[in-house]
């Protein structure tokens, strides 16, 4: 049986990826991908606007920057076209079993066998279009009776998609690709170019033996390679199958007892499944198909990677109690899928003697029933964040998955001399955020707040301890930085506030001493 | 479950009061002092008040709070939990809108005996803590040995405010005038003061009342001054049997605004 391939190649899979994931840019100004080489920066990728405005690869911003003035640069991020590319190779596993990267920025399909399930190779090379554009991707298609010659094709053809039906169709597409289809080094392109040979088929129509004598056999191998003379195969990427579990009932069905059953073998199937992978599901999703083809999808997400089925099937059971729009059988469901969208190496820890890990392991399952029930985002953990600003010494993580037992670095009690050993704390246990405006009155013309206007009320300051400067990262923001001046007071009846004064001495104070300074209240202590 | 060891003969009944509560423990803030009664709360999760000054691990909590009390009286400060020994990366912190579901993630939370304790933050005037609610919070932590902290903040002036509750102990906080006795602009707060009171303990310890200060090396609660067996009158509830709703609450007490 004559094989069938299929390539693919994404003209600019990086401005794919950006304008998928960030929008397009206003107006449509050309943008281009910058990545730092030896202490300049060069262009690394283009965008269909900024190819067509004749900026090249590795010409440097500045050049580009003249030539056009309104590009729009991005920093560069491989790690993350990688992955796009990666995406893109499993969005292709649906159509071939055999699929490979096709560097650069190309996949490769073996076909053959499969063309009949979409109806036709024309037809398989539209869906697989339609998918890619369906992710933002545009594609360049091509098929062929090599993987060269569908490279060939899909690189230097001359339509978007081409599909040959036929070898001797196959030829004749081939016999009008330009010389650099053969992809030869550019020494070698250039003196094909200069004896005047300009397309493959004044190559074909030759005798191939003048070529190997001057260019040696490698151009040789890959012209027979592209007009399908000489054939080779892929070696294709190992895809590892979604884990996906359906029942599908001969019956409808519509008692809740029912579907929680089915939903539990599904559940017992999957971590079958997680267990053989050495793997822990972290994302599950449960499609409930109706008779009339509704289709509804519940997620839940655990914080670390699980297979126990007891435990999916109870976070499943709160979150179908949970749903503000309860699951609606209409006259039943025909099919249940049970999909694992998610799932991480599970690593079994050795229970020790100290029995932390069972504590982590109840407080964990306890996030997770309540992430099910309330939804991830109201539950959060705190981890320390490395910044000054009393707002971004933490960072919120949402759902509670990583939660590590090391203490929090304590501020130390820095500006506040003479407050050793019998003080109190030097953080507040409540922070404002945003910090609240106040109205601070003052009587005298010091520094220290004396009486002040919060909430409609008039609060009088017994005590003072401070300043504590602290100056946001001038480095990150182009607005000059105000500097806080913090301090902690007492009220009369024994309430602790954390007060600041935003705002610069020198710049602030003008010829009558009177100071253009805001103050706030940030956080309330104990 | 950090435990409470007496520390006779100072303490006046205040020790006692706290280790016979394994279950629920209400404390309602004075208006005004949030901030006080935050801290407080934080301190008996932390086991730490009126014990003698071990070093143990710090405790596992879950902190329920309402949004409502989160927009009120601020948000949780990791570093500040950290200077009243508590260690923020142990705890997990939930933030829901309706009482209703605060309530039902604080049982949630409660029956999990992995946790050291919940600190539960609820309006003052929350229609739905009752006494049903209150009970099935109370026998939860009983059964699982969590200690569950119910901080009731705001909504002064509310008929619900002074409910009666099915609370092991009933707690009414206020910060006190710190007792530094250097001058004003010394640079100084001097350590945190609290102006605790027992108003009700089902137990039978008698109610008192209490200045306790902070003590940043221990990490505990000192009493200052102060005796139990003294009446304590109730004065967030109401201030005395007055009429049911006053329409303007014209006391320097006035609620907050928010």
């Amino acid at each position: 049986m004559a094989r069938r391939y299929l390539a693919l190649w994404f003209p600019y899979p990086t401005a794919d990826r950006w304008q998928h994931e960030h929008g397009a840019s206003p107006g449509g100004r050309p943008r281009v991908f910058i990545e730092r080489s030896r202490g300049t920066a060069r262009i690394g990728a283009l965008s269909a606007e900024a190819d067509a405005a004749g900026l090249t690869i590795a010409m440097t911003l500045t050049d580009a920057r003249a030539r056009i003035p309104n590009l729009v640069a991005v920093p560069m991020d491989a790690h993350a076209d990688d992955q796009w590319l990666a995406a893109r190779l499993r969005d292709a596993g649906t159509f071939s079993p055999a699929v490979t990267l096709d560097p650069p920025h190309g996949l490769a399909l073996d076909i053959t066998g499969c063309t009949h399930l979409f109806g036709g190779e024309r037809a398989l090379l539209v869906q697989l279009d339609k998918v890619m554009q369906a992710r933002g991707a545009r594609a360049h298609v091509a098929s062929g009776a090599t993987p060269d010659m569908a490279r060939a094709l899909s690189r230097f053809g001359p339509r978007r998609l081409i599909s040959a039906a036929s070898g001797a169709q196959d030829g004749e597409a081939v016999r009008d690709l330009p010389i650099d289809a053969l992809e030869a080094p550019p020494e070698a392109t250039l003196a094909l170019k200069r004896a005047g040979l300009r397309r493959l088929a004044d190559l074909m129509d030759r005798p191939s033996v003048l070529f190997t004598v001057r260019f040696g056999s490698t151009l040789v191998g890959k012209l027979n390679r592209i007009t399908g003379a000489q054939d080779r195969r892929l070696s294709p990427e190992r895809l590892r199958p979604p884990l996906v579990f359906e029942a599908r009932c001969p019956e409808p069905i519509a008692r809740d007892i029912e579907i929680m059953g089915l939903l539990d073998r599904l559940i017992a199937q999957a971590c079958e499944a997680l267990v053989e992978r050495g793997e822990g599901g972290r994302v599950f999703a449960a499609i409930f198909v109706r008779t009339d083809n509704t289709r509804r999808a519940i997620r839940i997400e655990t914080g670390r990677p699980q297979r126990t089925a007891a435990v999916l099937s109870s976070l499943f059971e709160k979150k179908l109690d949970a749903l503000a729009d309860p699951l609606d059988p209409g006259f039943g469901f025909d099919e249940i899928r049970l999909e694992v969208r998610r799932a991480e190496a599970h690593t079994t820890t050795q229970v020790t003697l100290d029995a932390h890990h069972q504590q982590d392991d109840g407080i964990s399952a306890l996030l997770d029933r309540l992430a099910a029930r309330f939804g991830r985002l109201a539950i959060h953990t705190l981890t320390p964040g490395d910044a000054h600003l009393p707002e971004k010494t933490q960072r919120a993580v949402a759902g509670g998955a990583s939660r590590d037992g090391s203490a929090w670095p304590i501020p130390t009690r820095a500006n506040t001399a003479g407050t050793t050993a019998h003080a109190g704390p030097s953080r507040p246990c409540r922070l404002f955020e945003p910090p609240q405006p106040i109205d601070m009155q003052r009587l005298t013309h010091t520094a220290e707040p004396e009486r002040f206007r919060w909430r409609r009320l008039c609060h009088e300051v017994r005590r003072a301890e401070g300043p504590e400067r602290i100056v946001a990262p001038w480095w990150t923001s182009a607005a000059p930085v105000r500097p806080r001046d913090y301090w902690r007071i007492e009220t009369g009846d024994g309430r602790r506030y954390w007060l600041f004064r935003e705002g610069d001495d020198a710049a602030g104070a003008d010829a009558d001493g009177a100071h253009d300074d805001r103050w706030f209240l940030h956080g309330v202590f104990a | 479950m950090a435990d409470v060891d007496p520390e006779p003969p100072a303490d006046h009944g205040f020790a006692d009061a706290l280790r016979a509560d394994k279950r629920l423990c209400e404390v309602l803030a004075d208006p005004l002092h949030e901030g006080a009664a935050a801290g407080f709360c934080a301190v008996l999760a932390c086991g730490a008040a009126g014990a003698a000054g071990k070093t143990r691990e710090a405790p596992r909590l879950v902190f329920v709070r309402q949004a409502a009390v989160v927009a009120e009286t601020g948000d949780v400060h990791a570093a500040g939990l950290a200077d009243l020994g508590l260690s923020p990366a142990r705890s997990a912190f939930v933030t829901l809108a309706k009482p209703v579901d605060v309530l039902r993630a604080a049982v949630d939370a409660a029956r999990c005996a992995a946790l050291d304790g919940v600190i539960v933050e609820i309006r003052g005037d929350a229609a739905c803590l009752d006494l049903t609610a209150t009970r099935r919070l109370v026998l939860t932590a009983a059964a699982s040995g969590v200690r569950v902290i119910l901080l009731r903040a705001g909504g002064h002036g509310s008929p619900h405010q002074g409910r009666p509750s099915a609370a092991w102990t009933r707690w009414r906080v206020r910060g006190a005038p710190s007792g530094s006795q250097s001058p004003r602009h010394a640079f100084s707060l001097g350590p945190p003061r609290f102006d605790v009171a027992l108003l009700r303990h089902r137990g039978g310890c008698p109610s008192g009342r209490w200045i306790m200060e902070w003590n940043r090396e221990r990490f505990r609660l000192d009493i200052v001054s102060g005796a139990s067996g003294v009446p304590v009158p109730d004065i967030t509830v109401s201030g005395g049997p007055a009429l049911p709703r006053p329409l303007v609450p014209l006391s320097d007490r006035r609620p907050l605004a928010a």
